[in-house]
């Protein structure tokens, strides 16, 4: 016999699990929907030319600070930044911090009494900017950053290159190239506690792990001269040494110089591909296996693009990525101009 | 004929003398033995070469911190000086100008000394701001001159002469140090100009009343320190092959350190090159051997800082007993 009230309630926990089921799928759908409306890529973020009239009529002013422009990933990225600036005819106001994240403080400070139209910014320390990323929020100054996101305020989005995948992507070039299972690896790196800094380094890790190799040495510094020492130091303590992964610029100009003082046949490969690491590919003999290079010339460009589409209403996804080049002895003629546009070659 | 007494007396107190002029040295001794025995690649010859070679840098900087500091004053343009000199070495030689650009690379560091020293004795500020002025100055330049990018150049017998080069085993940085220890050495101990440099630095008012050429010793002193910032500045770019406007930022950090370390006195008139090389040697023999042990960063910052008080406090310990 079938009881009724049972029937009843099965009935009624069927109804709820369905409605639940398609409140599920309803809640999913939107948030797929607004993840679609948001602009995540550099590509999103291009303007249309009704757009770069707009803005050219508007006289707008962008603050760009970086937080230093030693390097030639910043000098570049300001370029781009400039460059499109003056296309778009948006005056823009550059400031370097030096690497100093209370001068950067103030130089922000500074863009916010201005009434800036926007900032965008590299971040010494996106944790101590958390206070002055609220003041430009209570002027309602749109900020755009690269890194790392605040410990307070709201930014438009954070942009980032992909450092876990770039790092990734050599890692796996040069452990494909030493060919052997249980390959030595020395890591070369900086003492930085960017987020990026970290994905790069997960991203050699995950590459030496995928190849069943081992890690045996992390060293890091930010000066050039004393990464030389430091690599010089663990070439010659560890006479199985099978590779080098360098996790940005300066360490790569150390850990060159480095083996090829050793006179031994250490492959090597990194993060960051500027000017000396083209030189040494372009050389012909070279210890260089591979190089991940940021588009630091896109990134400038999608800094202003970015904060114009705030501008315009539009809404950008919480992360950009910017996607890496992976630069090699094959390839470098033809990453040079991608990577430093309207910048001559290093070996011309 | 002295007595049993006496003769233990005098024994003790030259033990106690031994010793207080020697915990530097019984530091360092100790660090290195310690070394020798956990690592078999720290003690192997190739790494002592590696070691000269490493130093160079460091030691060339702070033998010419040692004099102003003896000097009774301070030069915080160091770092900036010796890059601002390989970043303009490195252009000239980039320009084709050969070996010209040596002595242009010596005059620009020579030139920023100078600066500090006119600063010193004729606008009468102290030698922390007047050298700050020229950090700022030379940073500033390097920057502008670089626009911010690494100055590639080409220069096969440049690079030899000051760096790569090797001559019975030694790297000619590495020569270039002892070329330089020895002449500030003997300057400083066996010259009139050394005796007059500790009679200013012990009391400027008391050198005066001496007849001592107080102001033109400044004068000399910076620019000597300038010049050899120059020399610093080109061994810099010389070892890596390029050069960058931050190449020896902070350098004088490092330099005041291994000076002080080695027991040279802040306040000035006292102090050797010797103590200075032992200072020097220790920071360089602490770096390589953490990193032959493979170390990572954080640790090695720690230990560094344990390590140097621990040579402190033996210092310490051992002048407590020359005093008592």
């Amino acid at each position: 016999m079938i009881d009724a009230r049972k029937t009843g309630v099965t009935t009624r926990l069927g109804l709820t699990a369905v409605a639940v089921l398609l409140s599920a799928i309803i809640a999913s759908t939107s948030l797929v929907t607004a993840q679609d409306a948001c602009l995540g890529t550099a590509e999103a973020l291009h303007l249309t030319d009704a757009q770069k009239a707009d803005l050219k009529s508007r006289n707008l002013r962008f603050g760009f600070l970086t937080n230093n422009i030693s390097d030639d990933f910043s000098r570049t990225l300001v370029k781009g930044g400039e460059d499109y600036a003056a296309e778009v005819g948006v005056e823009l106001i550059v400031n370097s911090a030096d690497f100093d994240a209370n001068t950067q403080l103030s130089q922000f400070d500074a863009l916010v009494q201005q009434q800036v139209d926007g900032i965008f910014l590299t971040a010494v320390d996106a944790g101590s900017i958390g206070q002055a990323v609220r003041r430009a929020n209570t002027a309602d100054i749109p900020v755009f950053i690269v890194g790392g996101a605040p410990a307070r305020g709201d930014v438009i989005s954070v942009m980032n290159a992909s450092s876990y995948q770039g790092s990734y992507d050599a890692g796996i070039a040069l452990m494909d190239k030493i060919g052997t299972s249980n390959a030595k690896i020395a890591v070369l790196g900086i003492p930085f506690a960017l987020q990026t800094i970290r994905d790069r380094e997960k991203g050699i890790l995950d590459a030496i792990g995928a190849r069943g190799g081992q890690l045996i040495s992390m060293q890091s510094d930010f000066s050039q001269d004393t990464l030389l020492q430091l690599a010089t130091n663990v070439i010659q303590a560890n006479e199985d040494l099978a590779g080098i992964f360098a996790t940005w610029s300066l360490a790569v100009n150390a850990a060159t110089e480095a083996v090829k003082q050793s006179g031994r046949d250490i492959p090597i490969a990194g993060y960051d591909s500027e000017a000396p690491g083209y030189a040494e590919l372009a050389s012909g003999s070279t210890p260089i296996v591979a190089l991940s290079g940021q588009q630091a010339a896109v990134q400038g460009r999608a800094a202003i693009e970015g904060l114009a589409q705030a501008i315009f209403g539009a809404t950008l996804c919480e992360e950009i990525i910017t996607p890496n080049l992976l630069v090699t002895a094959d390839n470098h003629k033809d990453m040079w101009p991608v990577q430093y546009p309207g910048t001559p070659a290093p070996w011309e | 004929m002295t007595s049993p007494t006496a003769e233990l007396e005098r024994r003790a107190r030259l033990r106690r003398a031994m010793i207080a002029t020697s915990g530097i040295y019984i530091a360092f001794a100790v660090l290195v033995v310690a070394l020798a025995m956990i690592s078999p690649a720290f003690r192997s010859p190739d790494n002592l070469v590696n070691i000269g070679r490493q130093v160079a840098i460091l030691g060339i900087a702070s033998s010419a911190m040692t004099f102003v500091i003896i000097l009774g004053e301070i030069d915080l343009s160091v770092g900036a000086v010796a890059s601002v000199s390989g970043v303009i070495t490195a252009l000239a030689l980039s320009a084709g100008i050969g070996p010209l650009a040596i002595p242009v690379g010596l005059a620009v560091g020579a030139g920023f000394g100078l600066l500090n020293g006119l600063l010193i004795v004729y606008v009468a500020v102290p030698s922390f701001i007047a050298t700050l002025v020229s950090f700022f100055i030379a940073q500033g330049l390097a920057l502008t001159l670089t626009t911010g990018q690494t100055i590639l150049f080409a220069a096969d017998g440049f690079r030899l002469l000051f760096a790569t080069g090797s001559v019975l085993g030694f790297s000619s940085a590495f020569i270039w140090l002892v070329l330089v220890f020895g002449l500030m050495g003997w300057l400083l101990a066996r010259t009139r100009f050394g005796a007059h440099l500790y009679a200013i630095g012990g009391s400027q008012d008391n050198a005066r009343m001496l007849g001592l050429a107080v102001d033109r010793m400044k004068i000399v002193i910076f620019t000597l320190a300038g010049a050899l910032m120059g020399l610093v500045g080109m061994i810099l770019i010389a070892r890596i092959g390029n050069a960058r406007a931050d190449g020896a930022i902070g350098l004088e950090f490092d330099a005041i350190a291994a000076v002080v370390l080695g027991g040279t006195a802040l306040g000035g008139g006292y102090g050797s090159i010797l103590r200075t090389i032992v200072g020097v040697m220790l920071i360089g023999v602490m770096n390589n051997g953490l990193a032959i042990l493979n170390v990572d960063f954080n640790t090695q910052q720690i230990i560094k800082g344990v390590l140097v008080i621990a040579v402190v406090l033996v210092d310490r310990w051992a002048r407590n007993i020359k005093m008592n």
